[in-house]
C-alpha cells in the first residue's frame, strides 16, 4: 500500500513537472529553433482601418526590416480612426474615412511593436490593436 | 461517548428524498466511487494547471495585441464564459474544486499532491479574527474591477495578476492554515460564494443525529488513525474552515473539493441536486460583508455595461487609464458606484420597505442585510447577459489563437487563419431579455421569502415588497435601456 501510495505522488510529481516546467521549455524552445517564415515587405504598405466590430487593422501585423525606409499609407474604411506606434515614435492624427495619410520612418531597433487606433471608434475601440514586427 | 459512535450503523442508510428534484447522486456507485477516489481532485486541477502555465507564459512574452493572444482570450472569454454561464450557476463553486492558482500551496502545505497526510508543512497560523470575512476579498475584487478594461485587453496585465495570485496563494498557504488565501482572500472566490447559493447542487449531511454522535467531527478535523479504523479513505479537514456535519446549511464556502466526503468515517456527507436559489432563504450566516458583495456585483455588472456597452467614449477613454486625471474621474465614478451608491440606494429602498410595512420597531441593518441576497438572481442574470454581449462577438477568436497561442505566428491545428466571427449578434436581445426578466422574477420572488420572514403578517410583507421590487425592476430597466438602447 505504502509503495502503491508513493509511486502515485511521483507519477503527479511527474506529471506536474511535465505541465509546469517541461512543456512550456519545449514551447519556447520550439520558437527558438522555429522562424515563422515571414516576408519582409518592401515599398508602400497600404493600411486599412475598420472598427474592431467590422474586422480591425487590415493588416493586424507589419513585417519591416531594420534599417530599411518604412512608407505606410494609412487609411480609414468607415469611421474616423487614427495611427500611433508605440515606441517609434509614428503618429498620424485623425484620418477620417476615405482620406489617406503617409507615415515614414526608419525603424532603428529590432522588435515587436505595438499600434493601436488613437481615435475612439466604437465600443470595441481598446482592442483595435496591430503590431510592427522590426526583422534585424 | 466514543462506543456510542462505534456502532453507528455505516454506511448511514441514505433515504429516498421528497422531491423528483432532490437527488442524492452518491446513491450511484460509480459517482460514490469517483469522489472517493484521493486522485480525484489532482486530475480536475493538473489540465488547468497546463493552461494557466500557458496563460502566464502567453501574458508575458506573447504578442500585446489581445484579440491574438491566448491569455486574454482563453481567460476573459473561454474562462469567463465557462464560469458565468455554465459553472457557477449549475455547480456552484465548482470551479474552486480544479483552480490551480491555490494548488502549489497547497501542494507544499500538504507535502503531498494527492496522498492524505496527518501533518502539514509551514507555520500553520490562525488568521486574524478581525479579517475572517469578505472585506479583504471585496475590496481586492473592486480593485481588480477598476482596471478590467486595462485587464482583459493587456496580455502582460493579465498575466502579472495571475501570477501575482498565485504568489499570494503560495505564501498564505506557508503562513497561514489551510485554504486562507480561498476563505479570505481570493478576489474570485467572494463572487463565486455569493452566486453559488443559486446552483442546484450542495454538499450536505445526510443524517443530522449521525453527525450529533459523532466524536471524530472528521470533516471539520480530517481524518485520524481512530476515525480511519471506523471508515473514511483519508481526508483533509474542510480546507475551507465549514463545519459540514455542523450542519453546513449554503453553499457559499463550500469547493466542492469532497475532502469531507472521503474523511467521513460514516458516509454520512453526500452531494444532492436541489432547486435553484434555495440557499438565499437560509436565515443562518447572513452577514454584512456577504451583503456588500451582493452590491459590488451587481454595480460592477451595471458600470461594465456603461462603459463596455454604452456609447460614452470618454468613460471608455477614462477606463483605459488614458490620462491621469480621466483615471482618477473613473476611479472615483467606478468605486463610488459599487461602494457607495448601490448600497445607499438599496439602503434608501429597505428604508422605504420597513415604513410602508409599518414596523418600526424592525432592524434596518437586519433588513438591509437580509435584502442584499435578493439581488442575487438579478446580478447572476445581469452578468449572464453581459457575458453574453461579449462572449458571442468575441468566442471565435480561439479558434485562431488555440493555432497560435503567443501571436508569433505558428499554426499548431491548421486554425490561425480562422477569421472574426460574431456567432448570432441578432439573437443577443432574445437572449439578454428573457435572462434579465427571469432574473427580476426570481429575485421578487425572494425578496418575498425575505419580506415574510421579517414581516410575519402577510399583508405587511407584501407591502414590504413594493418597494424592493420597484427597486429590482429599476435595476433591470437599466440594463435593457443599456443592451437595447
Amino acid at each position: 500500500m505504502g509503495e502503491t501510495n508513493r509511486r502515485l505522488e511521483w507519477i503527479a510529481a511527474l506529471l506536474v513537472f511535465l505541465a509546469v516546467v517541461v512543456v512550456p521549455l519545449t514551447i519556447l524552445l520550439y520558437q527558438f529553433a522555429y522562424h515563422p517564415a515571414v516576408a519582409a515587405t518592401t515599398g508602400e504598405i497600404t493600411v486599412v482601418a475598420r472598427a474592431v466590430e467590422s474586422g480591425g487593422w487590415r493588416p493586424a501585423e507589419i513585417v519591416v526590416k531594420r534599417g530599411q525606409k518604412v512608407r505606410l499609407k494609412v487609411t480609414s474604411a468607415d469611421v474616423t480612426h487614427g495611427l500611433r506606434i508605440r515606441g517609434l515614435k509614428v503618429e498620424s492624427g485623425p484620418i477620417t474615412p476615405g482620406s489617406y495619410q503617409i507615415l515614414e520612418f526608419v525603424p532603428q531597433r529590432p522588435g515587436r511593436y505595438l499600434f493601436y487606433c488613437t481615435v475612439i471608434c466604437s465600443p470595441e475601440h481598446p482592442e483595435m490593436q496591430g503590431e510592427v514586427v522590426v526583422e534585424p | 461517548m466514543a462506543q456510542r459512535s462505534t456502532v453507528l450503523e455505516r454506511p448511514v442508510p441514505r433515504p429516498a428524498l421528497e422531491a423528483p428534484w432532490r437527488l442524492d447522486l452518491l446513491r450511484f456507485r460509480p459517482l460514490r466511487w469517483l469522489v472517493r477516489q484521493r486522485w480525484l481532485q489532482f486530475a480536475l486541477i493538473l489540465p488547468n494547471l497546463f493552461i494557466f502555465t500557458v496563460v502566464i507564459l502567453t501574458g508575458f512574452l506573447g504578442t500585446p495585441i489581445g484579440a491574438k493572444n491566448f491569455a486574454i482570450i482563453f481567460v476573459w472569454i473561454v474562462w469567463w464564459a465557462l464560469l458565468i454561464l455554465v459553472l457557477v450557476p449549475f455547480g456552484a463553486r465548482s470551479w474552486c474544486t480544479m483552480c490551480p492558482i491555490p494548488a502549489v500551496g497547497e501542494w507544499l502545505q500538504r507535502r503531498a499532491f494527492i496522498l492524505w497526510r496527518p501533518r502539514t508543512f509551514g507555520l500553520n497560523r490562525k488568521w486574524p479574527k478581525g479579517l475572517r470575512n469578505l472585506w479583504v476579498a471585496n475590496f481586492g475584487f473592486a480593485s481588480i474591477a477598476l482596471t478590467s478594461a486595462v485587464l482583459t485587453t493587456r496580455p502582460i496585465v493579465t498575466g502579472t495578476v495571475l501570477l501575482g495570485l498565485v504568489l499570494i496563494a503560495v505564501a498564505t498557504h506557508l503562513v497561514f492554515e489551510r485554504r486562507t488565501f480561498c476563505r479570505y482572500l481570493c478576489p474570485v472566490g467572494g463572487f463565486l460564494g455569493l452566486y453559488s447559493m443559486a446552483a442546484p447542487v450542495e454538499v450536505r449531511r445526510v443524517d443530522a443525529e449521525v453527525c450529533r454522535r459523532c466524536q471524530f467531527k472528521a470533516c471539520f478535523r480530517g481524518s485520524s488513525e481512530a476515525s480511519l479504523q471506523v471508515g473514511g479513505v483519508g481526508g483533509y479537514g474542510c480546507p475551507n474552515f465549514e463545519f459540514p456535519g455542523a450542519p453546513m446549511e449554503r453553499n457559499t464556502y463550500c469547493l466542492l473539493c469532497t475532502e469531507c466526503i472521503k474523511a467521513c468515517p460514516y458516509e454520512n456527507i453526500t452531494i444532492r441536486t436541489r432547486p435553484f436559489f434555495q440557499d438565499l432563504l437560509v436565515e443562518k450566516g447572513r452577514k454584512l460583508d456577504e451583503a456588500y458583495k451582493s452590491f459590488i456585483m451587481l454595480g460592477a455588472a451595471v458600470m461594465y455595461s456603461i462603459v463596455m456597452l454604452g456609447p460614452w467614449g470618454r468613460i471608455k477613454d477614462w477606463a483605459n487609464f488614458s490620462s491621469p486625471t480621466g483615471t482618477l474621474l473613473y476611479a472615483l465614478i467606478f468605486l463610488g458606484s459599487i461602494l457607495l451608491a448601490a448600497p445607499a440606494i438599496h439602503l434608501a429602498f429597505t428604508w422605504l420597505s420597513r415604513l410602508l410595512a409599518g414596523a418600526q420597531g424592525l432592524s434596518v441593518k437586519k433588513l438591509f442585510v437580509d435584502y442584499a441576497y435578493a439581488l442575487v438572481p438579478l446580478g447572476l442574470a445581469g452578468w449572464i447577459a453581459f457575458s453574453f454581449s461579449f462572449v458571442l462577438p468575441n468566442i471565435s477568436y480561439a479558434v485562431s489563437v488555440l493555432s497560435d497561442p503567443f501571436g508569433w505566428g505558428w499554426d499548431l491545428f491548421g486554425t490561425k487563419g480562422y477569421p472574426w466571427t460574431p456567432y448570432a449578434p441578432h439573437l443577443l436581445p432574445y437572449i439578454q431579455v428573457p435572462v434579465l426578466l427571469l432574473g427580476l422574477t426570481l429575485s421578487i420572488r425572494i425578496g418575498y421569502g425575505l419580506a415574510r420572514q421579517n414581516f410575519p403578517a402577510l399583508q405587511q410583507a407584501r407591502r414590504a415588497l413594493v418597494p424592493l421590487s420597484a427597486y429590482l425592476a429599476g435595476v433591470t430597466a437599466l440594463f435593457l435601456v443599456l443592451y437595447l438602447g
